[in-house]
């Protein structure tokens, strides 16, 4: 260690390349998003912008529907967010046993992970097609539905179609750190268990639940601000339709920048989006910092 | 019955259990590989069939050969290529002085790290493109790598400094007494060290550009300078009918390299997105 701090300014020109990069890349784009938020930019009129200080966001705290947009990405990270941690759960319990073909099945269980996002949006817009997709014939055959469902056309519906595709994209992440977290748990304690008699329920929820807190915790920020972020998936399935039902907030600031080019307007919303991120950002990096 | 054949008994329904769920977890993946080798009328059937009446590669060799599908997975290719190329340099001298170093500044440093992961898209999406667009650069591969190395990047460096880590400091100790310099140590000592590790850092970098949609599709403005998901994504809706058959070609087409490689990476995965939070 004490050798390690006679350093100079040689740990400095190792980090050169990398700071330059984020500061050009990273860093002034996202400070001239945030002043650029505070005049009123709009590419398709000619005038010079000007500064409008705050006028943007108090537009968009009466914007009803960024204020929709914004509670429907709320609800459905939060959602998103529960099926993925039961699924993903489960997923990692079950490849934990003894079971054949292990190694098989992580694999298998990887490839939604693996899919582009934009290509998962595809696969499943032809899985949910209203006339000769799988999922209505698969519905109809075990008895649940006995006409076609109009999976992206149906308001109600398309939201819920939206939601199980980044559900389904979510599950193999969740699945491999979970079961990472099961594997790091020391087998002793299980066998402590055992020998006082515990049954394999209460080992699940008195060993297993607990020493994955931690892990549990981090992977639920890390997949939640992912999928708050996500618009690659939704902008492929529906692009927000039919009307706004899948309007996320995202996509209606895709929709702000590239259809009616207000982007200034569009900027302010994104700070905003930042500013919703903020608080499980600083959970996560201290989190992280933790360990 | 006796304890083996208990045993054997629940591995056994243990298998078949997590084959059903698994199973329906890739439905839709099957579902595409099923409709890219059909014919075309056998595509749209009101009662679909999983497998196709015969084998046919039509889908493909017709999908390759439409349009600008080439230019796609050419540039695809490029941009992931190049994306890899500079994160992975940028990222070795940053991840040994992370690695290596005690300096004001450290956590700092990381923590920036981190936290650029964490920027909303849009934050960055909107100012890179009126950027982009002042310098003259849309519709251009430069583009689309500035805009990936921003998420490529920080990720690769966190990685790399992982497997820095993991090489005992006492090996270049002793180079450093023979008056070795750092940076013959870093490219002579550790980088053949870590090798399996850079390698599979860029495999990253390549995957996470080869998927990347959103910056692609707003940057690239003429059908010649799509990535393949863009083009892929873009194909529906395009020229009347959807031919799904050729889309879903198309889509196991894009698949393949992540297909291909995520079984060497699947271990990894846990590592590169968590940093060690979990401790082995």
């Amino acid at each position: 260690m004490k050798r390690r701090l006679k350093t100079g300014m040689a740990p400095y020109l190792f980090l050169l390349p990398c700071a330059i990069l984020i500061l050009v890349v990273l860093i002034y784009p996202v400070f001239s998003g945030l002043v650029n938020s505070f005049y009123n930019e709009n590419l398709i009129r000619p005038i010079a912008k000007e500064f409008v200080g705050f006028e943007n966001y108090g537009k968009l705290l009466k914007d009803s529907m960024f204020l929709d947009a914004l509670g429907r990405s709320v609800v459905w990270t939060i959602v998103i967010l529960i099926f993925e941690m039961i699924l993903g759960l489960l997923f990692a319990v079950m490849l934990n046993k003894d079971i054949y073909c292990k190694k098989l099945f992580r694999c298998l269980v990887l490839i939604p992970w693996v899919i582009p996002n934009a290509i998962a949006g595809i696969i499943w817009k032809w899985f949910l097609n209203e006339s000769f997709g799988m999922m209505n014939y698969l519905l109809k055959q075990i008895g649940l539905i006995n006409h076609n469902l109009a999976w992206l056309s149906d308001e109600k519906l398309a939201a819920a179609s939206v939601v199980m595709v980044i559900i389904w994209k979510s599950i193999p992440f969740v699945a491999i750190t979970l079961l990472a977290g099961i594997q790091a748990i020391p087998s002793d304690l299980y066998e402590a268990a055992k020998v006082d008699g515990a049954k394999e329920s209460q080992c699940f929820r008195f060993i297993t639940i607990p020493m994955l807190q931690n892990i549990m915790l981090i992977t639920a920020i890390l997949t939640s601000i992912w999928n708050f972020n996500q618009l690659e998936i939704i902008q492929v399935v529906t692009k927000g339709g039919p009307g706004e039902a899948t309007l996320s907030l995202p996509v209606y600031i895709y929709r702000l920048f590239m259809q009616t080019f207000q982007t200034s307007y569009a900027s302010a919303a994104a700070v905003m989006m930042m500013i919703v991120l903020i608080i499980p950002c600083i959970i996560y990096v201290r989190k992280l910092l933790k360990e | 019955m006796t304890r083996a054949q208990k045993r054997q008994c629940s591995r056994v329904g243990l298998t078949i259990l997590i084959l059903v769920l698994t199973l329906i977890l890739i439905l839709p993946f099957l579902w595409m590989i099923s409709t890219s080798f059909k014919e075309a009328d056998e595509v749209f059937q009101e009662i679909p069939k999983w497998l196709p009446r015969k084998f046919s590669f039509r889908n493909y060799w017709e999908i390759w050969n439409r349009g600008y599908f080439k230019t796609y997975f050419v540039n695809s290719l490029l941009v992931s290529f190049a994306t890899m190329g500079i994160s992975l340099i940028v990222a070795m001298f940053a991840g040994y002085g992370i690695s290596r170093f005690r300096f004001r500044g450290r956590t700092f440093f990381s923590v920036t790290l981190i936290v650029v992961q964490m920027f909303p898209s849009m934050l960055l999406l909107i100012p890179m493109y009126l950027i982009m667009s002042k310098m003259g650069l849309l519709d251009t591969h430069l583009s689309m790598v500035i805009a990936y190395t921003t998420f490529a990047m920080p990720f690769c460096t966190w990685m790399i400094k992982g497997y820095f880590d993991t090489i005992p400091v006492s090996l270049e100790e002793a180079a450093r007494i023979d008056g070795c310099g750092r940076l013959r140590i870093l490219f002579q000592i550790i980088m053949p060290l870590a090798a399996p590790g850079i390698v599979t850092v860029a495999m990253f970098a390549f995957i996470l550009s080869w998927q990347e949609y959103m910056y692609a599709l707003t940057f690239a403005r003429t059908e010649g300078m799509r990535t393949i998901t863009v083009g892929i994504a873009l194909m529906q809706g395009q020229h009347g009918s959807v031919n799904w058959g050729q889309i879903m070609a198309g889509s196991v087409l894009a698949c393949i390299p992540g297909l291909t490689l995520f079984t060497y990476l699947e271990k990894y995965l846990v590592q590169g997105f968590t940093m060690g939070a979990i401790k082995e």
